[in-house]
Order: C-alpha cells, then sequence, then structure tokens
C-alpha cells in the first residue's frame, strides 16, 4: 500500500467507527448536525475539493462533482426535512471512498504482476573492455563487444556465447518453463535469464536492434491499439453520465410541478440518481480486463499487439495453418527405413558415411540421423554420381546411395516421401525415407482448435499434392491447398476471408509476412529473431509449438466473455437500479451499491482474465 | 526528440483521459501514455525546451487527474 492509500484507509476507518458511535450516542439538534458535518467533511473533503477544482478547469460531470452534488444535496435535505438523519450523505461518501481505495489497491496490484510478467528489460550490461568489466547502458555496447553475463542475470543484448557453459530461463520470453543448455557457440537471445555459469558472449546485435527491444517496444505499443468494446466503453461512458444527469434533473422538476408528491421525495430520487451516473465500473474494469489478457497470454509466451487483436482473436472460425515450418519442422528428416537383408542401423550407418561429405539437404539429414560419429577413414573411393547419387566403398565394401536409377535392383517405392536407396556389396539393401517431419504437437494443436470449435482448419503448402494429402491426414486436417507459390497463399486466405468469417492466419514468418498481415489475424510461430514476422504478425508465439494457437484463442475467448459479462452485469444493475429509484422503491444505499458496488465486482472480475 | 518517462498513473482510462489532453501541449509532436508499464514516451516539437514543455504536460495531466506523477 502507498501512503497515499493508508491515510485513505484511516480516513475511512476512523469515519466508519465514528459514524457508529454517533448513532449510538442520543445526540439531539445542533450539536449532531455538527458532529455529522465534521464526519463528512473528514471523509469527503477531497472529493469536495477535487469537485470544485474540475468545475474551475471545466471539468463537468465528473464523479466528484456528482459525488459532491448528490452528498451534499442528502445533507441539505435531511436538515431541510429536519429528519436528522444524516447517515445517509456520510455513508454515501464512505463506501465512494472504500471502492475507490480499494479499486486503486487492486488496479494497481494487478498492473504490477502484469508488468513484472513483462518486466525483461535488461537495466545494464557489463562489457569487456582493455581486459576490465565494465558496468554500461546496453544501448552503449557496439556489435562484436564481449559481455559478461553472471549467473542471475537478464542476458542484455543479442549474441552468441565464446566463453563459459550454463543453463538459461528463457521463460519470460516463451514462457517455457524447462530451462535451456547452452555452451560455446550456441547463440543466446536476449532477455533471457543466465542460471548458472558465467557466460561471455559475443554480441551480435546493438541493442536497439536486439530480441529484447523488440518485444518490448510490441509489448509497450499494445495499448494504443484500442478494442471495439474499449470505443464503445468510451463513447458510451460520454453519453450516459450527462443522460443520467439530465434524467435526474427532469426527476426532480416534472414530476412535483405536476402534482405527483412532495418536492423533496423527487429531490432525494434525483440526487439517488446522481450516485447511480458515475459509468466507473465499465470504464475501470474493461481496460483492465485487456491488460490482463494480454498479460496472462504473454505469461504463455503469447505476445499479442494490441487489444483489437485479442478481440479478433476470441472471434476467429478460420484458421489457415502454413505447413513448412510451422506444422512440421521444416527440416529433413529420416521418417522410415525399408530395410532388405540387413538391419536398419547398419543401412543407416552406411548410408550416412557415404553421404558425409555432401552438402545437399537429404543428404545431411541422413548424417544427422544416424546422430553417430563418422569415420572418414572408413570411406574409400567416394565418387559423386551427378544426380544420381554417391558411390564408394565403406570398409572396402561397394556402397551406392542416390535414386533408384543408380540401384537397379531396388523396388519401385510410391509415396509423400523422398526415397533414397541404398545398395552394399552391389545388392540391393533398403530404402531411406526422407521427409520434413511433422513436429509431435501438431496433431494435438489441430485436434485442440477443433475442440474449442474452430470450424476449419487449412493447410497451406508449396508441396506436391501427395505430401500434402499424406500430412493432412495424418493430422486430421479437413481441408489443404497443395502447390501454392508463396503469392497464391494469399490469395487462398483471400478466398477464405470472403467468407466473412474471422480467418487467423499461422505462419513462421519466412515468405508470408503479406499473408499475416492481410489476415485477420496473423499468427507469427517461434518468431524469436525473424524480424520480418515480429512486424507483420498481430500475435507472435515465442515457442515454436502450434498447440498455442488453441492456447491463445482460449485466453482471448475468456477475456471477451469477461468483459461481455462486466458490461451486461454493469448496466442491467445500473439500469435496474435507475429504475426502482424512479419508481421510489430503491433509496440511496441501493444506488451506492449500483455504483461502488458494482464497480467493485468489476474489477475483481476483470483480474481473473490474468488467470488461465 | 523522444523520449521516455516514468510516471505514475492509477487508472487505465485516466490514463487515456491524461493522454488525450497532454497531447495537445504546445511542444508536443506525439505523446503516448502505457498504463501497463507506466511509461509515457514524449516526441518533442524539433528545439522545444522540454524541461518546460513537461513541466506543462504534468500541469495538463494533473488537472485530468490528480495523482498523475512524472518521475524525472
Amino acid at each position: 500500500m502507498k501512503k497515499r492509500h493508508k491515510i485513505m484507509l484511516a480516513r475511512i476507518i476512523t469515519a466508519a467507527a465514528g459514524t457508529l458511535l454517533l448513532n449510538v450516542l442520543p445526540l439531539e439538534g445542533i450539536l449532531r448536525l455538527v458532529l455529522f458535518t465534521a464526519l463528512y467533511l473528514l471523509i469527503g473533503y477531497d472529493i469536495l475539493w477535487e469537485a470544485l477544482l474540475g468545475l474551475w478547469n471545466r471539468r463537468f460531470l465528473d464523479e466528484n462533482f456528482l459525488m459532491a452534488i448528490a452528498t451534499v444535496g442528502a445533507f441539505a435535505l435531511a436538515v431541510y426535512v429536519k429528519s436528522g438523519d444524516y447517515n445517509e450523505a456520510v455513508a454515501v461518501m464512505l463506501f465512494y471512498q472504500t471502492g475507490e481505495l480499494f479499486q486503486s489497491i487492486a488496479v494497481g496490484k494487478s498492473r504490477k504482476n502484469i508488468a513484472e510478467l513483462m518486466d525483461i528489460r535488461p537495466d545494464s550490461a557489463n562489457v569487456l573492455r582493455g581486459g576490465e568489466v565494465i558496468e554500461v547502458d546496453p544501448a552503449e555496447v557496439a556489435v562484436g563487444e564481449i559481455i559478461v553475463v553472471r549467473p542471475g542475470e537478464k542476458v542484455p543484448l543479442d549474441g552468441v556465447v565464446t566463453e563459459g557453459e550454463s543453463t538459461l530461463d528463457t521463460s519470460a520470453l516463451t514462457g517455457e518453463s524447462v530451462p535451456r543448455e547452452i555452451a560455446a557457440g550456441g547463440a543466446v537471445i536476449s532477455g533471457c535469464v543466465n542460471l548458472t555459469g558465467l557466460l561471455h558472449i559475443r554480441t551480435e546485435k546493438e541493442f536497439g536492434e536486439s530480441t529484447v527491444s523488440r518485444i518490448l517496444e510490441l509489448v509497450e505499443n499494445a495499448s494504443s491499439r484500442k478494442s471495439r468494446s474499449e470505443k464503445f466503453i468510451s463513447r458510451f461512458a460520454r453519453v450516459y453520465t450527462p443522460a443520467v444527469c439530465g434524467a435526474a434533473l427532469a426527476l426532480a422538476v416534472i414530476p412535483p410541478l405536476c402534482g405527483l408528491g412532495e418536492w423533496h421525495e423527487w429531490f432525494y430520487r434525483a440526487l439517488t440518481f446522481l450516485v447511480i451516473s458515475c459509468p466507473c465500473a465499465l470504464v475501470i474494469s474493461i481496460p483492465l480486463t485487456f491488460f490482463a489478457g494480454i498479460g496472462c497470454a504473454s505469461r504463455e509466451g503469447v505476445l499479442v499487439k494490441g487489444s483489437n487483436y485479442l478481440e479478433a482473436l476470441a472471434e476467429v472460425k478460420i484458421v489457415a495453418l502454413d505447413k513448412t515450418g510451422t506444422l512440421t519442422r521444416g527440416s529433413f528428416e529420416v521418417t522410415e527405413i525399408i530395410e532388405n537383408r540387413v538391419e536398419k542401423e547398419k543401412l543407416l550407418e552406411f548410408a550416412a558415411h557415404a553421404e558425409a561429405s555432401s552438402t545437399h539437404p537429404i543428404a545431411k539429414s541422413i548424417v544427422a540421423s544416424f546422430g553417430g560419429e563418422i569415420d572418414h577413414s572408413r570411406v574409400t573411393n567416394l565418387r559423386e554420381e551427378g544426380g544420381l547419387g554417391v558411390t564408394c566403398e565403406i570398409d572396402g565394401v561397394p556402397v551406392a546411395v542416390g535414386n533408384r536409377k543408380l540401384i537397379a535392383d531396388a523396388p519401385e517405392y510410391s509415396g509423400a516421401s523422398t526415397a533414397v536407396y541404398v545398395s552394399i556389396d552391389s545388392e540391393f539393401a533398403g530404402i531411406l525415407l526422407v521427409a520434413d517431419a511433422i513436429k509431435e504437437e501438431s496433431r494435438e494443436a489441430i485436434a485442440e482448435l477443433g475442440k474449442i470449435g474452430t470450424q476449419k482448419c487449412v493447410m497451406l503448402t508449396g508441396d506436391g499434392e501427395a505430401i500434402a494429402e499424406a500430412v493432412s491426414r495424418s493430422l486430421g486436417i479437413s481441408e489443404y491447398r497443395a502447390s501454392l507459390l508463396p503469392a497464391d497463399k494469399l490469395g487462398e486466405v483471400e478466398a477464405l476471408l470472403s467468407d466473412k468469417k474471422k480467418v487467423a492466419f499461422v505462419g513462421d514468418g519466412i515468405n508470408d509476412a503479406p499473408v499475416l498481415a492481410r489476415a485477420d489475424v496473423g499468427i507469427a510461430m517461434g518468431a524469436m529473431g525473424s524480424d520480418a514476422a515480429i512486424e507483420a504478425a498481430d500475435i507472435v508465439l515465442m515457442k515454436d509449438d502450434p498447440r498455442d494457437v488453441a492456447k491463445a484463442i482460449a485466453i482471448s475467448r475468456k477475456c471477451i466473455s469477461i468483459v461481455k459479462q462486466n458490461i451486461i452485469f454493469s448496466l442491467a444493475v445500473k439500469f435496474g437500479c435507475l429504475a426502482l429509484v424512479a419508481a421510489g422503491l430503491a433509496n440511496m444505499w441501493i444506488g451506492i451499491f449500483a455504483d461502488v458496488g458494482v464497480m467493485v465486482i468489476a474489477v475483481l472480475n476483470a483480474i481473473r482474465a490474468m488467470r488461465r | 526528440m523522444k523520449k521516455i518517462y516514468k510516471i505514475e498513473v492509477d487508472c487505465a482510462h485516466c490514463a487515456a483521459k491524461a493522454e488525450d489532453a497532454a497531447k495537445k501541449v504546445a511542444g508536443v509532436a506525439d505523446l503516448s501514455i502505457n498504463f501497463m508499464t507506466q511509461k509515457m514516451t514524449v516526441v518533442f516539437v524539433e528545439g522545444a525546451d522540454e524541461a518546460k514543455v513537461l513541466k506543462e504536460i504534468l500541469g495538463t495531466c494533473r488537472k485530468v487527474e490528480r495523482h498523475f506523477d512524472i518521475e524525472m
């Protein structure tokens, strides 16, 4: 609690105790009035002062002004009708102040929580200059300098480890809680926290270009893009308060003029109207809900560029996904081995040795899948057979690895993967099937999208029909578009958009920046380091996990449903109470609930958006 | 000249109101207030007296929201 909050709390407690005491003591007449006035001033002097200042600054109808009029009016009325009941005026002020205090503390606390989640800005960098470690502003470190990062510190700039071994906590960036191992030669992204060992890092980017700056820029600008709900609320607030005040005036004047009752009775109802006329519940809770939703999403590694995108995401019905790099790993891998007379291990070992010196991506994938040590001395007589493959001798045994034309006795393979034929000792030994491996999470990701009510998932790919068909079948995707050039993807997404349903496009940001920008919601995946994607996308998934698409949609839906609950609840209670008050069925106590009570409930509800 | 200041503002709505008001201060080319991170980004008009403009911004914001504060 801030000092200001403590003072307010003390005032509230004193005033509350005082009110109780004055009600028990048998006080009469002028002394009672004086003591109650003192209590009223104790609890409400700042509101009265603000109201005057507001008038001076030409801010009519702000909440202080309304509260001041309502309570002073109630006080005056009690004096006029000689009821001696000054409780109402004091109580209204008391509850209003309590509500404001609570709201201020709760909002401040949750705001701080959200801000802490996003607090990845490094305050300083330790740079190695002339053999000495000096602490400087990260912005002053040049590309190519060596920075020292101790355990517990944030990595201030993107770079490559030159010395040391450690584990990195990337959770602030990705939401991934498992620490990542890092050693010399490994690339490090700024914003990670160094956990265990001392690291020397050669910087590769300036601070302004580093990941942490880009993310901060993105997050800090999020509030400038307002959602429709927020715009609606600020428009509504501009109309609501004057309208209710107008109604209050009419209520105070017209019925008694028509002879429908006493002046003071209608005046009292009008004052109650003023208490209800403050739209605080909405103007405070709605933006808070969006902040909380965006905060919750970023804790999960989902960066949302503005509340308007959170809103759009909640309405997404069609999800178009790029295949390569999004649903698949984007790199080749041996997915299956069909052996003939030799064991699989031996087949892979021989193929890897034969392909070891090739730079072809498929050859590299075979070597990577083998994973073992390559002993180049075993390979002799290596020859590249242009366009066919390689032949060589391994341990003196002739080996050929390549397409079917190279190995005459091989059976034909027909499927969606690329087949690499192997012969050992001049005889067909087996086939290695190489494909762009599907991510393990992809199937689940598609299933989850279906579960949360996405109407349709469409896979877009530049690959041929056979591969597209096989991949989409194994993932359970209902539709796919194959053989697309990068420009065709834009056309396909535009065709989907013409359905008037919200379309999200998920891509890895390579070649598809225009599509990311064109879709209702562009979602870039695994975008750490890819500037174009961060630029073009509306939502950035920090982790390379397609399941986060469904997670992001779920978070956005929860946030939007809280916003709707708050709008409907607040308005229903306010209008309900206005009607009751107008009919003379409710008093100022109900009015204060419609104002402060609703605000407290709405704020508590809004804070829920922070949790998943 | 663009500068970022740490600020103190209590509610999102007040932040938005303060932003609208402060944008109109003479010497301010652009201004944005981020409630969540409690930061204010001010783009000053070329050649403006920054200290003076900032004081003006603070005064304007305080008129809208009493508890507004800029850490300098």
